[in-house]
């Protein structure tokens, strides 16, 4: 089904947009239906089941047929009545010219010739590897890596000074046995969160700790078992061995290159589609009829 | 070594009173080995780290999404949501993003019509579905694509309570269209839903699991699952996904999954949700085609179901006023229409709701030898709109139309609900040893999960016998939780003969009850806890099934009243601004709670249900933007809440 959209026929766009676009029938059998005389109804069996297939919501086109076959005289009648009434109507309301200004169809009308446009230009809807590099020079910046941090903390409860003198005097015996970061696992009260912290983005700390105890340990270096604090975060105090910190930087192309080629596509298939319509624009020529700007 | 216990010096002194000092001494080179061997772990976490996800997630390949105003929000929008990336919204275009990000995501399409309607919509302009396609532009384009979406809603036959299979009732339009149509539509979209699966799936970072909704609604009794599989999209494209087209009866979809996966190797887990809306047939007495439980089908309905949504956007199943009177906190977000063309009156059964369904899984474990509603409880969205928006002050609507303030109102409209019927929420807590698709696989099938309606708050729930106070004084709970019992969706079986571990050796008398380790801690950027509770259901003498709730620990040194019942925790939100204050509720509970009333000859589940203070709710911060009063639909404030799965006793 999808394969039609890769199958824009030059025949069914010159019918799409000279004969009558939106209504033409499109399992009809045009040449006859003899639409060029505007009081002739033609109506073909698979036109009406089709008709049917429509009125009824039946999405089965099988289901439908056999359900025709089925039809006795009266019924087919009624819906032979059903059609011809509707087809009436829509032809009266094109002789006036409904068609032309009504929103909904002009829309459509448009939306159909951008979607077969862009099935033509399928060619050029391919992307090389200067097109995909300029993309990401340009907009690499959405792909940016927010800034992280690792660390453990040995945790005081005591949010008050006699819980500071005891995070201070962990400082020193932490230091002084040279206690690394696994080796803390069962220090410390029980925190709220987690333990350790492993490349998580300053924002997650920050809505762990609060902001005195983040803006703190952003000011924190690096090291692998130096112990600093005690840091007071809303919840107490913390003795933390920060490890590693990572800046916030935007990724290298292969690193991205399944999002970034699918960015640059779709980014590609809007400019070519603006360009085809442009090139179309030109055709025409444009009269302005507006009253000057003061 | 010696600052190892700097901190716990005085729960050491409490501890060393009641235990002989050289025995002391022993203990403690004891628990220094233990220490230094298990600290010789490298992970991140010493224990099961806590991911939040969202297993229910719906795109525009979704026909009632797009129907609904959803024609941009492909699975790729859902993934950079989830991961926390700014995205255009697909209904007013502005750029939204979630505040905190997702660990997983499970973007469920519906099986059926699976990105035919989209297709149609934009594509296909020539050949049999043309017919169609035209209507469903026609419809779309001239605003009727929610009228469309009720036409093809069934019609409500059976009544609530009915115990008639739904499907049988000839002549009735008792399923959604047939796929018949479409069907290369369907197999692309599938194609390119699994490719986007597997392409935004980062082991260890996030995780994409496969999946999909079996949408089975007989008569308007809703009986949906979400289908979610370890599975790669390689291994995904060899089959296509299960529809109710295919099957209405859920024997069929688990008779499906068992002949797949022998096929194909892939495991799938099936999460049945809207209880609340199933009429009672979800949770039935029989199986659906009227044929009592045996041994062999309630099994089999436990393994392909350990888990059901308790909480989403249409409403929250564990329990209703109506089965639950002696609960004050049974009336949450009540959703009471059915999806269907017709009105019914709603009328809560014992089907619906997940507490009653676990009490009946008792009864007819009793009956049969084993529980076909041996479920754990998780929370998911059900957003239609590509964003799994949980978060009630960031909050998108269920469908694209309904994504702001002023279509709320509209939302609905014929059906008998607006957008503030819908709730803001439902997110899955998940204890998983790492986040892969195939960690976080095993945690659901051992029910390691939870429900919240939103927030993020961390729930900790280990059963055991040999839980006491002290075990609190730990570092990390988790370290005498997974020692000295099981976590949440664990079992309990038959009460020891002596106790476990150390007291064993001292010769102490047998544990007479279950004891309970429970850590319930608020949202990192939410609101500060009321209360923790522990719901107990158990098979009474009678062989009926009975329940209690229990609270087990709460805020502000609250003192319970003569009736036995704790004082409300207040409220502190302001109606007028819809913000509220942290200055009552606590932002941490642990307790060990052991059963007053335990018999050790009845079966019994016990979960545990967190409630945070009150917050404003969705509803209450769209009144204040359009100056009017808060919307009728529920009260202006709620009190989110968590749901652990169960851990079941059997004797």
């Amino acid at each position: 089904m999808t394969g039609l959209l890769r199958e824009p026929s030059v025949h069914f766009l010159a019918a799409g947009l000279i004969l009558f676009g939106l209504y033409t029938w499109s399992s009809g059998e045009p040449e006859t239906r003899r639409e060029d005389d505007p009081y002739r109804i033609v109506l073909s069996q698979e036109t009406l089941i089709s008709f049917i297939q429509g009125k009824t919501k039946n999405s089965d086109s099988s289901q439908t047929h056999r359900l025709f076959e089925q039809l006795d005289g009266d019924a087919r009648k009624a819906w032979v009545d059903r059609y011809v009434r509707e087809e009436v109507l829509v032809r009266e309301a094109r002789s006036l010219g409904l068609d032309r200004e009504d929103s909904i169809i002009r829309r459509r009308l448009a939306q159909k010739i951008e979607f077969l446009t862009l099935g033509l230009l399928e060619e050029e809807l391919r992307l090389d590897a200067g097109e995909l590099d300029a993309f990401y020079q340009r907009r690499g910046e959405e792909y940016r890596i927010p800034a992280t941090l690792t660390f453990t903390h040995v945790f005081v409860g005591n949010s008050g000074d006699s819980g500071r003198i005891k995070a201070e005097s962990l400082i020193g015996n932490l230091n002084a046995q040279g206690i690394s970061f696994r080796d803390s696992a069962a220090l410390g009260d029980r925190f709220l969160y987690n333990r350790n912290y492993v490349d998580r983005t300053i924002e997650e700390v920050r809505s762990h700790f609060g902001d005195e105890f983040t803006d703190e340990l952003e000011a924190v270096e690096p090291t692998a078992s130096t112990w600093t604090g005690p840091h007071r975060s809303s919840h107490g105090w913390h003795v933390v061995l920060l490890t590693r910190r990572t800046t916030s930087r935007i990724p290298k192309a292969e690193e991205i290159l399944g999002p970034l080629r699918d960015d640059a596509m779709r980014a590609k298939r809007e400019t070519v589609l603006d360009q085809a319509i442009d090139a179309l624009v030109t055709k025409y020529q444009i009269e302005l009829m507006l009253r000057d700007v003061d | 070594m010696l600052t190892r216990f700097i901190t716990r010096s005085e729960r050491a002194c409490e501890f060393s009173s009641k235990v002989p000092s050289a025995l002391f001494v022993l203990l403690v080179g004891i628990s220094m080995t233990l220490t230094v061997v298990s600290s010789d772990r490298v992970s991140a976490e010493t224990f099961r780290e806590l991911l939040w996800g969202d297993t229910h997630l719906h795109t525009a390949y979704s026909f009632d999404a797009f129907l609904n105003g959803n024609r941009s929000a492909d699975p790729d929008t859902a993934y950079r949501w989830a991961k926390g990336l700014p995205v255009i919204h697909p209904y007013h275009r502005a750029r939204v993003r979630v505040k905190d990000p997702l660990d997983f995501l499970v973007v469920a399409d519906h099986a059926e019509f699976l990105g035919v309607i989209r297709t149609l919509y934009y594509n296909v302009h020539d050949g049999p579905g043309a017919a169609f396609a035209e209507q469903v532009r026609n419809a779309f384009d001239n605003g009727q694509g929610g009228a469309m979406f009720r036409d093809v809603l069934p019609m409500g036959v059976v009544a609530p309570g009915d115990t008639k299979d739904p499907i049988s009732d000839e002549g009735a339009p008792n399923a959604l269209p047939i796929a018949a149509f479409g069907e290369q539509i369907r197999r692309d979209t599938w194609a390119e839903t699994t490719a986007a699966a597997d392409r935004h799936n980062e082991p260890g970072k996030f995780t994409a699991m496969i999946g999909w909704e079996w949408s089975s609604l007989p008569s308007g009794a809703n009986l949906h699952r979400v289908v979610m599989t370890p599975a790669d999209g390689e291994t995904a494209r060899t089959f296509m996904p299960f529809g109710s087209d295919e099957s209405s009866y859920p024997d069929d979809l688990w008779a499906w999954l068992d002949k797949t996966t022998q096929e194909t190797g892939a495991e799938f887990v099936a999460i049945p949700h809207n209880s609340n809306i199933s009429k009672g047939y979800m949770f039935g007495e029989t199986s659906l085609n009227e044929a009592p439980y045996t041994t062999e089908s309630a099994r089999t309905r436990a393994r392909w179901e350990p888990v059901i949504e308790a909480t989403q956007y249409k409403g929250d199943s564990e329990t209703h006023p109506e089965l639950s009177p002696e609960d004050p906190f049974a009336d949450f977000e009540a959703y009471t229409s059915y999806i269907q063309q017709n009105r019914q009156t709603y009328v809560a059964n014992k089907g619906d709701y997940a507490r009653s369904a676990l009490r009946r899984g008792l009864e007819i474990e009793e009956r049969v030898g084993a529980n076909p509603f041996k479920f754990g409880m998780i929370g998911a969205t059900d957003s239609h709109s590509g964003l799994s928006a949980y978060e009630e002050d960031n909050f998108w609507g269920k469908m694209a139309l309904d994504s702001t303030p002023e279509t709320k109102l509209k939302y609905g409209v014929g059906r008998g609900v607006t957008g503030w019927n819908i709730g803001a929420g439902g997110i899955a807590g998940v204890w998983a040893d790492e986040n892969t698709r195939e960690s976080i696989f095993a945690a659901f099938r051992r029910r390691e999960v939870y429900a919240t309606t939103g927030p993020r708050m961390k729930v900790r729930f280990f059963g055991g016998w040999d839980f006491d106070k002290k075990d609190l004084g730990a570092s990390d709970l988790a370290k005498p939780g997974y020692s000295k019992g099981v976590p949440m969706g664990g079992d309990l079986a038959g009460r020891p003969e002596a106790p476990g571990g150390l007291r064993g050796l001292l010769g102490r008398a047998a544990p007479e009850a279950p004891s309970f380790l429970v850590q319930a801690v608020k949202a990192p950027r939410g609101a500060n806890l009321d209360r923790v509770q522990i719901i107990k259901g158990w098979i009474a003498s009678d062989g009926l099934s009975r329940e209690r709730v229990f609270d087990i620990a709460w805020s502000d040194d609250r003192m319970p009243g003569a009736s036995g019942s704790l004082p409300p925790v207040g409220n502190t939100v302001d109606l007028e601004t819809g913000r509220y204050t942290n200055d009552i509720g606590e932002s941490e509970l642990v307790v060990v709670w052991t059963d007053p009333d335990f018999d050790a000859s009845q079966r019994a589940f016990y979960y545990v249900r967190v409630l945070e203070i009150p917050t404003p709710r969705h509803s209450l911060l769209d009144g204040i933007a359009l100056g009017t009063e808060p919307p009728k639909e529920h009260p202006p404030t709620l009190q989110e809440r968590a749901y652990t799965s169960p851990i079941w006793y059997t004797p």
